[in-house]
């Protein structure tokens, strides 16, 4: 029962905390520099880790698809399944899970680590709202850079694709572009790209939440940066469940 | 802090530079960043399209539905607006028309807007294409079906006409029937009915006209057997169904379709190879059958008064034998087209001179006589005979004494001894030159001629 | 004392959960006076500085800063009165992402708002100077040894020339020499700026140099306030021990 209590309260938690950060990302003074400081961070940092995810993931995909499409003398469909697969789900999946493994680590350990050496107490001795200043500029770098990155990861496993594809049928780029293109369509990419968002907002929210809560030495790093990945990780994909019935509702030409 | 603005730069230029990048390149890009021009059509039944279906120029993508107006009422029609790429704009004429087609067995429906042909002006922006309806395969064969019962009916009718000329010629040759049976079982031998001149030539015109029908009727009747062929050997039902199938292929025009049945009517009921054209032979039957029984009418009605005369004048072409000259009996076309019976006595066999010296049938004669009215026994009693007398005395007079008497014995032979009906046997001495159809040229003796009956 | 006092505690208690932090602590510090906290570890001293900065609420009882009750102003308020405040905590806090400059310049830009960015950087040098970094500007703390990151958190403090420095144990895990410097600043800083000066120290030696009054803290109680001599007649066993115990 209390166990219960305990969750729902924490929900209840986690949910007014994100609430509060999208409200404060609307009330002036903007903390711009720390803005800009975690697109550098969450996004630029990120960006070597999605690319190579990405370009692997691109050149696995393409040898399985290639394996299983070979059986039924569909190659030409490889590069229309790998852009597919990428635009719809994938691109926005993996992107969202290696953010938040990279960057949601980084948020609650890195929060939790300012909140023990006082370096939070610090900042609203100068009346700073440290949590406009740190967790607010978080979530909404995640939110904003979410997208970008599942841009990388769309076109990174695409480049990979063409590689592995080139490798073993010297497939030449236009012809793959343009099946890769031919049949996605704005709505299996814009959406699924922008919907990206969302899972920044998970991300940041609940990788802050521990963050900015946590109060104790180094086994409370330690912990919040755990739970920050676990919590945020599941959320993504249960999310995303929701988020693809949503974009079905909406553009419903594109269940496929 | 340090911000590496450089590398935000980097970072947010290139990723929205690659979202350009997508965007261009997904498939429905051109749509958006290319001129467009809206179309109309209007439709009763929308077919499954909607808003965002996509609209093909002859085959070629093209842009979409943008809108669905519904209509107000159940006759009303849904307006569609049609958000077309400028770049195809030209092959968009006034005369084109809009489908609504779909993608394989399973795909997607979308709009095809079948290219106008190029006489046709470039229809205008905003113009409203003719919309063809979606053909249902079920109002297809419905409506093929209607076609094809109108050709059932049609074809039935054509039988029925075919099948009332056959009966009218039946009815005729029956009536001709009759008028022979009339006159065999009429009044006395037709030769002595035959005095009054006048009655004579009505008759003789009577049966020219009967003549003249008859010939009418057979050349109907053969006419109406062409037809009957021609509708089989041109098989219509199949060219029918051809064109049925045809029509499904087509699955766009109806009105295309019924004109095509048409055709295919006409065709088959047009010229044939040989230029026979069945629907002028099925006219022209017609016409020779109307003529035809109405000539029968009038003819019938005019022998009902004596009806002695019907049929077996006409068909002989004579009245008595009386009235004719061996010559004429020789040469005439009734005799020789009859296939006849003859039975040739030999006058040193058949004949012999009794104790007064005058010339009787032998018993060998007598023999001869039994065996060929053996031959048809029973039918004998309305069998009418011809009894051909020949003799080639040196003297024209004995001849035609001898012929004529010899002619005579044989007659009473039969009259007694078999009992035969006088108005049934003709007496027609020859002297010594026999009818050219007979197969010999002179004889001495006597020939009985049994005459084929009249069907 | 026709001056209000610095700091005036009435009756402050602060709990967290269950736990009774601070139970009934009164006080007063006139301007320009020194006092240094002194108690074991968990007894609430760290607490006590953070209510006089307005970073946590006492549950009750009033906590005044030149009479206003920090409690109850609101966040305008609360940035005026700050901006009088220097605050040297525990570990230094520097903000780790930034320079040791950028650290100094951050309350510069946020409690200040009137100085150019010349007059900054000229503040900024001066300060660092008198803390003894003035090599050490463009270094990150995670460069700095334990006594560089105090004497920045130090500076940090001290950038905005406050009129009352809160210190939270800055001479601790340091050496006799660095701890001896920094009582020297702040002694100087106190001289020369009349400010008054709230220490939290472990090192009584060091306090009853700094200190005008001393403040015994045990258990969250108030258990000594006074001179060092005067708590070293007191007749709590406590006190006595912590004042004297050290003193060898
Ligand atoms: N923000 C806080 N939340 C909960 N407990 C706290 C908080 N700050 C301090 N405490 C508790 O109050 C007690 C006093 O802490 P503190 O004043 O830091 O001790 P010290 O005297 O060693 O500085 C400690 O036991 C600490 O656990
Ligand atoms: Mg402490």
């Amino acid at each position: 029962m209390s166990m219960l209590r305990d969750f729902f309260t924490f929900i209840g938690k986690v949910s007014c905390f994100g609430v509060k950060a999208l409200v404060g990302a609307f009330q002036p003074p903007l903390e711009w520099e720390f803005f800009l400081g975690q697109i550098e961070e969450i996004g630029w940092r990120s960006l070597p880790l999605i690319l190579a995810a990405g370009f692997a993931l691109g050149v696995v995909m393409s040898m399985h698809t290639r394996g299983t499409l070979v059986q039924f003398g569909a190659e030409a469909m490889i590069p229309t399944l790998q852009s597919a697969a990428f635009f719809n789900e994938l691109g926005p999946l993996v992107t969202a899970l290696l953010v938040a493994g990279r960057v949601g680590a980084a948020i609650g350990a890195g929060l939790t680590n300012m909140r023990v050496t006082e370096q939070i107490d610090a900042i609203e001795s100068l009346s700073v709202d440290s949590f406009k200043m740190l967790v607010v500029t978080r979530i909404v770098a995640c939110i904003f850079v979410l997208p970008l990155l599942t841009v990388f990861m769309d076109f990174a496993s695409l480049a990979g694709g063409f590689f592995s594809e080139h490798a073993t049928s010297h497939i030449s780029l236009q012809l793959y572009m343009t099946s890769a293109f031919k049949t996605v369509e704005w709505a299996n990419f814009i959406p699924p790209t922008l919907k990206t968002s969302v899972f920044g907002l998970i991300i940041g929210t609940v990788s802050g939440y521990f963050g900015y809560t946590t109060n104790e030495g180094s086994q409370g790093v330690q912990r919040a940066a755990t739970n920050s990945v676990v919590l945020s990780s599941l959320l993504i994909i249960v999310v995303d469940v929701i988020l693809v019935k949503v974009i079905f509702f909406f553009f419903p030409g594109q269940a496929i | 802090m340090k911000i590496n603005y450089a590398a935000i730069g980097v970072f947010v230029l290139s990723a929205v530079v690659l979202f350009s990048v997508g965007l261009f390149l997904i498939g429905n890009s051109h749509e958006a960043f290319s001129r467009h021009v809206d179309f109309f059509t209007e439709l009763t039944n929308t077919n499954g399209i909607s808003p965002g279906s996509k609209v093909k120029v002859s085959g070629f993508s093209a842009g979409q539905v943008s809108a669905i107006q519904i209509p107000d009422r159940p006759s009303g029609k849904f307006r569609l607006k049609l958000h077309v790429d400028d770049k195809l704009h030209k092959l968009v004429r006034e005369d084109s028309f809009v489908t609504v087609e779909s993608d394989g067995l399973v795909g997607d429906k979308f709009l095809l807007i079948h290219d106008g042909t190029d006489q046709a002006q470039q229809a205008p922006r905003g113009a409203t294409l003719r919309g063809q309806e979606p053909i249902e395969l079920s109002a297809v064969i419905a409506k093929m079906t209607g076609v094809m019962d109108q050709a059932n009916v049609t074809i039935g009718d054509i039988r029925t006409k075919a099948d009332g000329t056959l009966d009218a010629i039946s009815a005729t040759v029956n009536n001709a029937n009759g008028i022979v049976d009339g006159i065999r079982s009429g009044k006395g031998t037709v030769g002595m009915l035959l005095t009054d001149q006048q009655t004579s030539n009505s008759v003789k015109a009577a049966v020219g006209n009967a003549q003249q029908a008859t010939a009418n009727l057979d050349q109907v009747f053969v006419q109406a057997k062409q037809v009957m062929t021609d509708f089989q050997s041109r098989d219509l039902s199949q060219k029918a169904e051809d064109t049925l199938n045809n029509a499904k292929d087509a699955s766009r025009n109806l009105d295309q379709t019924s004109r095509q049945l048409n055709v295919a009517l006409n065709e088959a009921l047009g010229p044939d190879r040989a230029g026979d054209n069945a629907a002028e032979n099925i006219r022209e039957s017609l016409a020779n059958v109307n003529l035809a029984t109405a000539n029968m009418a009038e003819d019938t009605e005019a022998l009902k008064h004596e009806f002695f005369f019907r049929g077996f004048f006409k068909k002989r072409g004579f009245y008595s034998l009386q009235e004719l000259t061996p010559d004429q009996y020789r040469s005439n076309s009734y005799f020789e087209s009859q296939r006849s019976q003859r039975a040739w006595l030999n006058a040193t066999d058949a004949f012999a001179t009794d104790a007064k010296g005058n010339e009787v049938l032998s018993p060998a004669g007598e023999q001869q006589i039994d065996q060929l009215i053996g031959t048809i026994k029973n039918s004998v009693i309305d069998q009418p005979i011809i009894v051909e007398g020949y003799s080639n005395q040196a003297l024209a007079a004995d001849e035609m004494v001898a012929s004529r008497s010899r002619s005579i014995l044989v007659a009473h032979y039969l009259e007694e001894h078999f009992h035969l009906s006088a108005r049934n046997i003709g007496l027609m001495p020859l002297n010594a030159t026999a009818p050219a159809s007979s197969g010999k040229s002179s004889w001495d003796g006597a020939c009985v001629v049994l005459l084929a009956k009249v069907k | 004392m026709s001056d209000p006092p610095a700091i005036e505690f009435q009756h402050v208690s602060k709990t967290f959960g269950n736990r009774k932090v601070l139970v009934d602590v009164s006080f007063k510090l006139g301007k320009g006076e020194a006092l240094c906290i002194l108690g074991r570890s968990g007894t609430g001293k760290t607490v006590t500085l953070k209510l006089m900065d307005g970073l946590l609420k006492p549950d009750s009882g009033k906590v005044c800063i030149e009479s206003e009750d920090i409690a109850q102003v609101g966040e305008k308020d609360l940035s005026r009165v700050r901006r009088h405040i220097g605050f040297l905590f525990q570990s230094g806090a520097l903000f780790d992402s930034f320079t040791v400059g950028e650290n100094l310049a951050l309350p510069l830009h946020r409690l200040d708002k009137t100085k150019s960015s010349a007059e900054i950087q000229q503040a900024i040098e001066e300060t660092l100077k008198r803390v003894g970094l003035d090599h050490d500007k463009d270094k990150m703390p995670a460069e700095l040894s334990g006594g560089m990151s105090k004497r920045a958190g130090l500076a940090r403090a001290l950038v905005l020339n406050p009129t009352l420095l809160l210190a939270d144990e800055p001479t601790s895990g340091l050496d006799q020499i660095t701890a001896s410097e920094i009582d020297n600043l702040l002694i100087k800083v106190k001289k020369d700026l009349h400010t008054t000066l709230v220490i939290v120290t472990h090192d009584v030696r060091s306090a009853r140099r700094v200190a005008d009054h001393i403040a015994i803290l045990d258990q969250g109680r108030l258990v000594g306030f006074g001179t060092a001599s005067e708590l070293e007649k007191s007749d709590n066993e406590v006190v006595r021990q912590l004042v004297s115990e050290s003193c060898i």
